[in-house]
């Protein structure tokens, strides 16, 4: 096979045995190792240009963009502020690659003195990885997608991604979307909203052809996630639906693709992506924030069972670009990519990749296409965005009833998602019930509230 | 301590048992800590004497006539067992355990009864002991706790629309938002469900007890009907013994199916993924143990429908809130009555019941109902004669006999005329009225059987 005549097959250099050991997957992905042929002309045409690069220094930067204004409000009580980490990796031979995630010093160290074309196939860091492809790219002048093989698409189709909110909060966030460029829509339900309020709103302002992607997150929606999920794709606005059962339910999910007439994704396989997709257990696959070398078998898998995809990576513009590249060489990643980039107001580079009615062009330019804005960079290290201090939540039930919870983001940022991890009570998707944020208001109900939910952690009572 | 469970018990049996034990097994660690608690604080404690009460309970106001009509009055056992250190458990059921049962208890630890598989009555009232003592409330007997506030139902009987319409607007002003009724074929399902439909506020369901079919309706059509109601919320029993129809009826229905008389007593038809959900009626507690562990293990949700009272209310909730999938709405029957033996009456709140933390089941004895309860007397229920009439002028005879409910529900089993859910008709219920018209039909019915004519 031709992996086996590398010269160098050091741990990170993807080999045919990396490939056949993952199971099933593995064997169906043999045939997609071609891309490391790929990568060997690269680094030939890399050597013949400047010599053995080596990696000579790791710039680490930690910023702190701000939501959009729009979003603020929500994404900060579900969140707080986010923040990651900017790597500006430099070479001996001059060349600047550029990477972002949350990766330890001593991750970082393991780097240093390598050769970017040591990390095909990376399977230790997906923040360094981008910087590595993107210094590949450059060295071997050309862009990333091409290191993977041969182009499937010239366009890549990207979501959009908020979170559960009042229903008129919803349709803001459709309108702001679709203003920008976008015709998909992620969001995870919560028990917190009623789903279908929030489509009626939505409906009302989506333009044509604007479709949802509803995440049910694994969560045992206490009612019936087969009816509602029927239910939820009468809509004209829904598109596809990702986790609505157990993931390791995979009868279960066979079940649910024959009776419902929109897609059903898994993105939390209990299989790792081996034998739920040899038994159809879904109609496309969510691959979230696995490594570059992972990433690489599941799509050789992926293409020879002719199933969709999509590589779910959270990040901004750095990131995007990765995705970009990476879906425009996979065969059948053919789903809309998420990574939450749009959510902020400000990135660190020139380019910002924004889309055209759902699609963002591959660049063609050298390594990812990017280029470092130190002075946004400066920016956004100094930026410090407003801290979200413990509020309530108040959740009303159109029969009178009233929940309360305190919620101090981000230790409670599942809570809204995934509350029955909080062992409270089970709750619906569907309930007749809207809630809101009860911010410490200075008034005695507040500090009242807040002095008995310290005491009895949850309050459910008639008003 | 041959009543104490063994690793032995808990492999024996079906793939239910294997499946169970894994979670059933991490479920006694809980007690055994508790009991050392106990043993620390109290000494060993002996079972000293068990009283035992027959007691008859009033239904409420509103719902006494059609629940009289059924079944007469209800009679509960309740039991107040005494330890040696002056602690009162409190247990109940629906008839008396016999007294060779009884006899097993005392003398014996509470910690004896860990998983009790004897008598689910006196194994609530171990239970609460076993809580007393240990000073931890009953659900931690069992384990981690899964939820606060466990989802609970109302209950009634399947009457004429107007009725139906009555048990909505009073069940949900009590804070239920989940309903179960059995269908009867004397009344017409469809009436009835755009009765409620009217009322009911949104959010609250109906789980409709097809008590495993007997009519010569379609089940799939039936249920098909029914579904496009929004207040549907669940079927249970659609089908009897009849697993592959469960596993095709599952993938056409809309709503969840439920089995609560399972062929393979909750065995290979769960692993078979034949309904949405389980109902464990009446289990024991080690049973119920034991069942639970398969249902975590396949991620399937139940609930124990154990009827009876605030006591067996109060046990229900406690394992409900332990067992990590028991998140299906119990029923229990408990809000039918209006008046109970311990001071702590259970409401819920939006359909839930906050589960209690006090030690023990969270219940105690009021001496005085209790006494006032078993000297009531309430005056049983006659036979009455059921009268229903078809749009078509076709009217039919039967009597109804509350000493044999279930023929209200299954008709079909007396082996009269095939009926359906849906048929256009409409029922009276024709109590005796002293007059020669309703001596002549009755006399006539029970030479006939049951009486049809234009």
């Amino acid at each position: 096979m031709q992996n086996s005549a590398l010269p160098d097959e050091g741990r990170h250099v993807l080999s045919r045995r990396h490939f056949l050991e993952a199971g099933a997957g593995g064997v169906a992905a043999a045939a997609l190792a071609i891309p490391s042929r790929t990568l060997w002309a690269a680094r030939k045409a890399s050597d013949s240009t400047h010599g053995p690069l080596k990696i000579t220094d790791i710039e680490e930067h930690e910023i702190h963009p701000s939501y959009l204004d729009w979003l603020e409000n929500d994404l900060n009580h579900y969140y707080g502020p986010r923040s990651r980490k900017v790597y500006v990796v430099h070479t001996n031979r001059g060349l600047q690659g550029l990477g972002e995630g949350h990766e330890k010093s001593e991750v970082l160290e393991q780097y240093i003195g390598t050769s970017p074309f040591d990390w095909i196939g990376d399977e230790t860091s997906i923040g360094m990885a981008k910087a590595m492809y993107d210094l590949m790219g450059k060295a071997a002048g050309v862009p990333v997608y091409k290191l993977f093989g041969q182009r499937y698409r010239r366009w890549v189709p990207v979501s959009a991604w908020t979170v559960s909110a009042h229903p008129s909060h919803m349709a803001e966030a459709v309108k702001r979307y679709a203003a920008m460029g976008y015709t998909w829509m992620k969001y995870h339900l919560s028990t917190f909203q009623n789903v279908f309020d929030q489509l009626e709103a939505m409906e009302q302002v989506a333009p044509k052809g604007f479709k949802l992607h509803f995440d049910l997150t694994r969560f045992h929606h206490h009612g019936h996630n087969p009816d509602l999920v029927e239910r939820i794709a009468r809509s004209p606005i829904a598109g596809c639906f990702e986790d609505p059962l157990n993931p390791s339910d995979i009868d279960g999910y066979i079940d649910l693709r024959q009776r419902v007439r929109l897609p059903i994704l898994i993105h939390g396989s209990q299989l790792d992506y081996t034998h739920d997709v040899l038994r159809r257990a879904a109609d496309g696959y969510i691959i979230g924030h696995h490594k570059v070398g992972t990433v690489m078998r599941r799509a050789g898998l992926f293409a020879a069972a002719n199933v969709p995809f999509t590589i779910q990576w959270v990040g901004g513009v750095i990131t995007k670009a990765m995705l970009v590249h990476m879906q425009a060489a996979f065969r059948t990643a053919d789903h809309h990519i998420v990574c939450a980039a749009e959510t902020v107001s400000s990135d660190v580079t020139n380019e910002q990749l924004d889309p055209t009615n759902g699609f963002v062009r591959v660049p063609e330019g050298p390594g990812l296409g990017l280029t470092l804005n130190r002075e946004a960079l400066e920016q956004l290290k100094r930026n410090t965005p407003p801290q979200q201090p413990p509020y309530i939540l108040r959740t009303r039930f159109k029969n009178g009833a009233v929940m309360y919870k305190i919620l101090s983001p981000p230790e409670t940022r599942h809570y809204m998602i995934l509350p029955d991890r909080w062992r409270l009570m089970p709750q619906s998707f569907d309930s007749p019930l809207s809630s809101e944020y009860w911010d410490d208001d200075g008034s005695p109900e507040y500090r009242a509230m807040f002095k008995r939910l310290e005491a009895e952690e949850f309050v459910m009572q008639m008003e | 301590m041959n009543r104490s469970t063994s690793r032995r018990r808990f492999v024996v049996g079906t793939t239910a048992s294997l499946l169970g034990g894994g979670a059933a097994m991490s479920t006694w660690t809980p007690a055994l800590q508790a009991r050392e608690k106990s043993d620390r604080s109290h000494g060993p404690i002996r079972v000293t004497h068990i009283e035992v009460h027959s007691i008859t309970v009033p239904y409420l106001d509103w719902i006494a006539d059609v629940l009289n009509h059924y079944y007469g009055p209800t009679k509960r056992t309740i039991y107040v067992a005494h330890t040696d250190n002056g602690l009162v458990g409190l247990g109940e059921g629906h008839s008396r355990e016999k007294d060779e049962v009884l006899q097993k208890y005392v003398g014996s630890s509470p910690w004896d009864w860990i998983g009790d598989e004897t008598s689910l009555g006196l194994g609530t009232a171990m239970y609460d002991l076993m809580g007393q003592a240990a000073g931890v409330p009953v659900y931690k007997l069992f384990g981690q706790r899964y939820r606060r506030w466990v989802p609970v139902g109302c209950w009634t009987v399947s009457a004429d629309p107007q009725q139906m319409v009555e048990a909505v607007k009073q069940y949900s002003r009590m804070g239920y938002t989940w309903m179960k009724y059995h269908l009867s074929p004397f009344e017409n399902v469809l009436d009835q469900l755009e009765a409620m439909q009217r009322v009911a506020p949104e959010g609250f369901k109906i789980l409709f007890d097809v008590t495993m079919g007997g009519s010569n309706d379609h089940t799939f059509q039936l249920l098909d009907e029914i579904s496009k109601f929004p207040i549907a919320g669940a079927f249970e029993d659609p089908l009897d013994k009849d697993i592959d129809g469960y596993i095709e009826l599952r993938k056409r229905c809309r709503l969840p199916i439920v089995i609560h008389h399972a062929p393979l007593d909750h065995s290979f038809e769960v692993l078979r993924r034949a309904a949405d959900a389980y109902i464990v009626g009446h289990a024991r507690i080690g049973d119920a143990i034991q069942k639970a562990g398969l249902f975590a293990a396949a991620n399937v949700p139940f609930m124990l429908q154990n009827a009876g009272g605030d006591i067996t209310r109060s046990m229900t909730t406690h394992m409900q809130c332990a067992f990590k999938t028991a998140s299906f709405p119990f029923h229990s029957d408990a809000e039918t009555w209006k008046a109970d033996v311990v001071r702590e009456r259970s409401t819920p709140v939006n359909g839930f019941l906050r589960v209690s933390e006090k030690p023990g089941l969270g219940v105690t004895l009021d001496r005085a109902e209790l006494e006032r309860l078993k000297a009531l007397k309430l005056p049983e229920q006659p036979k009455w004669i059921i009268k229903t009439r078809f749009e078509n002028g076709t009217t039919m005879y039967a009597v109804a006999d509350p000493k044999n409910s279930i023929f209200l529900v299954r008709p079909d089993r007396e082996r009269l005329v095939p009926m359906s859910y849906q048929s256009p008709l409409t029922t009276e219920w024709w109590d005796d009225d002293g007059s020669v018209a309703y001596r002549n039909m009755f006399d006539r019915i029970v030479r006939e059987g049951i009486v049809i004519e234009e």
